[in-house]
């Protein structure tokens, strides 16, 4: 119940819809019962998940194979794959594979993503063992990044308990933008897997300025799990705790497939999901996943002792 | 004679002519075969409570003709020169004959003296043999008498959800009140409440109906040919009354259940004037003020309905009625709040302008809003959206002979769209609002119902609407919407039937989801959406056994459905101001055979029906063009009531439902990132949940039933899902926390609930 109405005042406010939903299963004295579904297996499709931001990094584009959904073996990696990315401005950039994680590609030199310049993707692998190399390419613009103007954290009792709710304050740009934000909380990245993206449009403070939550923090004795199963975990605020945002302004493509992806892995939702759909990709010839491309913004708060 | 009515545009085709010609043949066929009768008339009542008996019969045995009270209990029938038997009765009642000569006076009320044995279930209200002579084909009535004896989930009994019951309706979700008939969508289903359109008659996300058993008289639904005066909608017409009493003395209904309380108290004022009032209220709430949470304590979670009704009889031929209900569903937290509800209201005067003109002028209101609120460290954000609707219509019923019963009206709907207003305060953001639009609907109709012979009967009629919309997609579309069926009787027990009808609908609910949802947004036909269309055809056969004890019936129908509407994949609903976007339009066609036996008295009471259907959609944007079954597509649908009288003082009830599993998708491959796999789904809907199906059970004791006390008073007990069957609502794809490989859970709502509920009476 907290998450949904907290939910209103988030930043992701327009997708507020699926929170309602879980509300209602804890309501209902709804179970759970395993259930074994049949269904065909499709067949294996090259997999491609990469991003080049203005971070001076390596970055990392994942290759992998597609497997029958109740398939009991984890999705493999593909190996051997040409794999470089070319800027508008005909720099290339090539990568190679990582020595010891199969399917993990980085660039051979560290390089900064630009602003305003496009980035392509090509892959080379001969996907399906005969003999022929396979084709797949993406594309991605880089955005200007929104800067934000600061970030604060703010106590507030929830059900009698003591939350931290972390503000993002900052001036929307007139232009119609799609953000991700990430939390990074003591060196340790909160929300590093796709389904806890904290993503947003600006549809409803489009060229607004004004402050938006992104996190809520729990006080020190506050350890358990929350109750709708919205996020597994909980995390503590200490005084002295650091908490860093990464803003970042992603296209609507990326923005789509974010989104669609955490719509789509737990299955259909009741009441307010729509029908399954398989999910966008910007791969070419076929493939699936995303390549992506985006400015960071950072900002950082440290949490101060109470008076 | 054969009649080719394929769709509307027939009439501005070039068999124009030929239709034109044709209906007018139909309408003055009457002229032709005119013959020497007089017109009696009257009104019919119950002796002892003075209720007017809505389809209380009049038939002349001689003749073997016939006709049915109005809901004003008003009759007019055409009486052959001569001397001749009249019967009046009514199901529940005891029949009285009454002989007419020459000089017997043709102004003849009745009041009939209710049966001794009233635990007897009434299927119907309506005469014995409705179903074999009434030519239309697909309707379903069901008396509040029925659906008082039958279980309920905790013991909450529910008229939409008793209607799921019947051949044809599904549930959308487990326990929802939304419905889909003959395959449709829940939006298609026009829900009235005393002619009041209702929007989200639902409570709890749809687990409740908005209807109090204590003031419905019972419900009529209508799978596809509506009574010519309704419109708007392609699958069903739902019709739920109110009482309509005269008591003699202040009488008071009520019932105590686990989940919630009710009363209903009505009485006379005057000689003129009667008023009812009801409410009924959860208390789920009450028991969080014994929780040990603190902030949960101060936590509100219930709702409640209000029904109010004053009738006032202004002259022997005036009659004026108010009737008002309201609802509301609060939920709310400290740190927020959601509330949903409706308000519908209609203010009606019947006059009668000659013994063979009866006139209904009425005025509704109907609203249907919802609230969303929360407040953090004094910030507020406010999430509001209604729609509301405000109708002036007139209806006119002309009985001039058995070959000019005459039905005519307008009406006049102004429709009020508010998607969605958000406001902040203390955030630093402007408020939010979704363009709201406006829309004119109006309807003229006209239709005849006549006995062509002793064994053919016909009834035809026309209906013309029109919809404007504002806003930046403003569009004026027209229908035309002809109707036709007739009955034919085998023998005086058996008939066949067909008809034809043809909708449109202007306005639709933007909510893709399966089930219901409180969050609704209905929005209208524009230049960028066109009215969706159907052409129902349906063929039937009827007979009735052992003087109507048994009702058998085998109906089928086609259904061609045009700019039928889905939701582009992936679509955004809520908040969305280019919400046409979203939409994509195709075809969809239904079709099935429904299978009916009833029995309507004896110990042993009840009906067993089976369904075979499929509904599919065509749409070139959805599935890569392929066709695919819309979502509440069942295949084999089973119903078994049963109610079984032990003794006056027990009886028991049994409901048993099986349908095949809804339609769904299910992903047959996936793709990893960062250690989480995402789905590869199969085609839309090509795969289908597990086959539903559930066993009921009910008791009801009276424990004093010949007691002349005014307190009375019974026992319910209900036992929901009596094998414990695990049913499920959603299937939830997840991954083993250890080796990260996909399984699958489902969710089911209910396992076995128990219940029971004290009604009483005084």
């Amino acid at each position: 119940m907290m998450n949904t109405i907290s939910r209103l005042q988030s930043f992701d406010l327009g997708r507020f819809s699926i929170s309602i939903t879980l509300l209602m299963f804890a309501i209902l004295i709804g179970c759970t019962a395993p259930i074994d579904i049949k269904t065909d297996d499709s067949p294996p499709v090259i997999v491609i998940y990469g991003a080049v931001t203005n971070e001076f990094t390596h970055h990392k584009i994942m290759i992998s194979r597609s497997a029958p959904y109740f398939d009991n073996k984890p999705n493999e990696g593909i190996s051997g794959a040409k794999v470089a990315v070319q800027s508008s401005n005909n720099e290339t950039y090539t990568f190679r594979e990582h020595d010891t994680i199969p399917g993990m590609y980085l660039s051979n030199r560290k390089f900064s993503a630009q602003s305003g310049v496009d980035y392509s993707l090509s892959v080379e692998v001969d996907f399906d063992n005969d003999g022929i190399m396979d084709k797949y390419e993406a594309a991605t613009t880089i955005l200007p990044p929104t800067s934000v103007d600061s970030l604060t954290i703010e106590p507030t009792t929830m059900f009698g308990r003591k939350n931290y709710l972390l503000y993002l304050h900052f001036q929307d740009p007139p232009e119609k933008n799609h953000y991700l934000v990430n939390v990074i909380y003591n060196d340790s990245l909160l929300n590093a897997k796709l389904s806890r993206y904290i993503i947003s449009d600006d549809k409803i403070f489009d060229g607004q300025a004004g402050k938006m939550m992104i996190f809520r923090f729990y006080e020190e004795q506050e350890q358990e799990t929350d109750t709708e199963g919205i996020r597994e975990y909980s995390v503590s605020l200490y005084p002295g705790d650091t908490v860093i945002t990464e803003t970042c302004t992603i296209t609507k493509e990326y923005f789509d497939f974010i989104d669609q992806c955490q719509k789509e892995q737990g299955g259909e939702v009741p009441i307010f999901g729509g029908p399954a759909a398989n999910i966008a990709t910007n791969i070419s010839n076929g493939g699936l996943g995303f390549f992506t491309g985006y400015c960071i913004f950072r900002n950082m708060v440290i949490h101060k002792q109470e008076n | 004679m054969s009649i080719r009515l394929k769709t509307t545009y027939f009439l501005f085709g070039k068999n124009r002519k030929n239709f034109l010609h044709i209906f007018f043949v139909f309408m003055l066929s009457p002229l032709l075969s005119f013959s020497q009768a007089r017109i009696m008339q009257g009104i019919i009542t119950d002796s002892d409570s003075g209720e007017y008996l809505d389809g209380a019969t009049v038939y002349i045995i001689e003749n073997k003709v016939g006709t049915i009270a109005d809901e004003n209990g008003h009759y007019s029938i055409s009486i052959p020169l001569g001397n001749c038997i009249v019967k009046f009765s009514h199901v529940g009642y005891e029949s009285q004959d009454l002989v007419i000569r020459d000089n017997t006076s043709l102004k003849q009320n009745m009041k009939l003296k209710p049966a001794e044995f009233l635990q007897e279930i009434v299927v119907s209200s309506r005469k014995k043999d409705d179903n074999v002579t009434n030519t239309t084909m697909g309707v379903q009535r069901l008396s509040m008498e029925e659906i008082r004896l039958l279980p309920a989930i905790m013991g909450e009994v529910d008229i939409l959800k008793t209607l799921q019951l019947l051949p044809g309706v599904q549930a959308t979700s487990e326990i929802s009140t939304g419905f889909s008939v003959r395959g449709g969508s829940p939006d298609q289903n026009l829900i009235v409440l005393d002619n009041t359109v209702v929007y989200n008659p639902g409570h709890q996300m749809g687990f409740f109906s908005a209807f109090n058993n204590d003031v419905i008289s019972g419900i009529e639904l209508y799978k596809g040919h509506f009574p010519f005066r309704h419109g708007g909608r392609l699958s069903s017409l739902l019709e739920v009354k109110t009482r309509e009493m005269i008591p003699n003395r202040i009488n008071a209904t009520g019932g105590i259940g686990l989940i919630s309380s009710r009363l209903m108290v009505e009485g006379p004022l005057g000689d003129k004037t009667t008023w009812i009032v009801a409410g009924r209220r959860t208390y789920a709430d009450m028991f969080l003020a014994f929780a040990a949470d603190e902030n949960l304590r101060n936590s509100t979670l219930y709702f409640y309905d209000l029904n109010g009704k004053l009738t006032h009889r202004l002259s022997k031929t005036d009659k004026l009625e108010l009737n008002i209900y309201n609802g509301l569903d609060k939920m709310g937290v400290s740190v927020g709040s959601f509330n949903y509800g409706n308000t519908a209201s209609s203010l009606t005067w019947n006059h009668a302008f000659s013994k063979t003109l009866f006139g209904k002028f009425s005025a509704h209101f109907t609203d249907y809003n919802y609230q969303l609120g929360s407040n953090l460290n004094n910030m507020d954000v406010t999430w509001k959206s209604n729609i509301s609707d405000w109708m002036l219509r007139a209806d006119f019923h002309h009985p001039v002979s058995e070959l000019w019963n005459l039905s005519y009206g307008i009406s006049g709907t102004y429709h009020f769209f508010k998607p969605g207003d958000i406001s902040f305060t203390g955030m630093g953001f402007n408020d939010y609002n979704i363009t709201k639009t406006e829309a004119l609907e109006y309807g003229i109709y006209l239709s005849n119902e006549q006995i062509l012979t002793s064994r053919l009967s016909a009834k035809y009629g026309l209906r013309f609407s029109s919809f404007q919309n504002t806003g930046a997609f403003s569009h004026l579309y027209t229908g035309w919407e002809p109707g036709i069926g007739a009955v034919y009787k085998l023998t005086d027990n058996s008939s066949v039937k067909a008809n034809y009808s043809h909708n449109s609908q202007y306005m639709q609910l933007a909510n893709n989801s399966a089930s219901g949802s409180p969050l609704d947004i209905w929005f209208s036909a524009s230049s960028k959406v066109k009215p969706q269309e159907v052409d129902l055809y349906s063929l039937g056969y009827f007979h009735n056994l052992n003087d109507n004890m048994y009702e058998v019936s085998a109906e089928s129908y086609y259904k061609n459905l045009k700019n039928v509407i889905d939701f582009r994949e992936h679509s955004t609903l809520l908040l969305n101001n280019n919400l046409e976007d979203e939409i994509r339009t195709g075809t969809g066609k239904a079709y099935g055979i429904e299978l009916m036996v009833k029995k309507n008295s004896g110990k042993l009471t009840g009906f067993v029906n089976y369904t075979v259907s499929r509904s599919e959609r065509t749409i070139p944007e959805i599935n890569k063009g392929k066709t695919y079954l819309a979502p509440y597509d069942k295949t084999h649908a089973i119903n078994i009531v049963a109610t079984y009288n032990m003794s006056k003082k027990v009886n028991m009830s049994l409901i048993w439902v099986f349908a095949t599993g809804s339609p769904t998708t299910y992903p047959t491959g996936r793709f990893g990132i960062n250690g989480e796999y995402f789905p590869v789904y199969s085609g839309r809907n090509e795969y289908r949940k597990p086959n539903y199906d559930r066993l009921d059970l009910s008791l009801n004791y009276i424990p004093k039933p010949n007691s002349k006390k005014k307190w009375k008073s019974e026992w319910n007990f209900s036992v929901y899902n009596v094998y414990n069957r695990k049913n499920p609502w959603t299937i939830i794809y997840q991954q083993n926390k250890d080796t990260g490989i996909p399984y699958t859970e489902m969710l089911y709502l209910f396992g076995i609930v128990p219940s029971v509920t004290y009604n009483f009476k005084f």
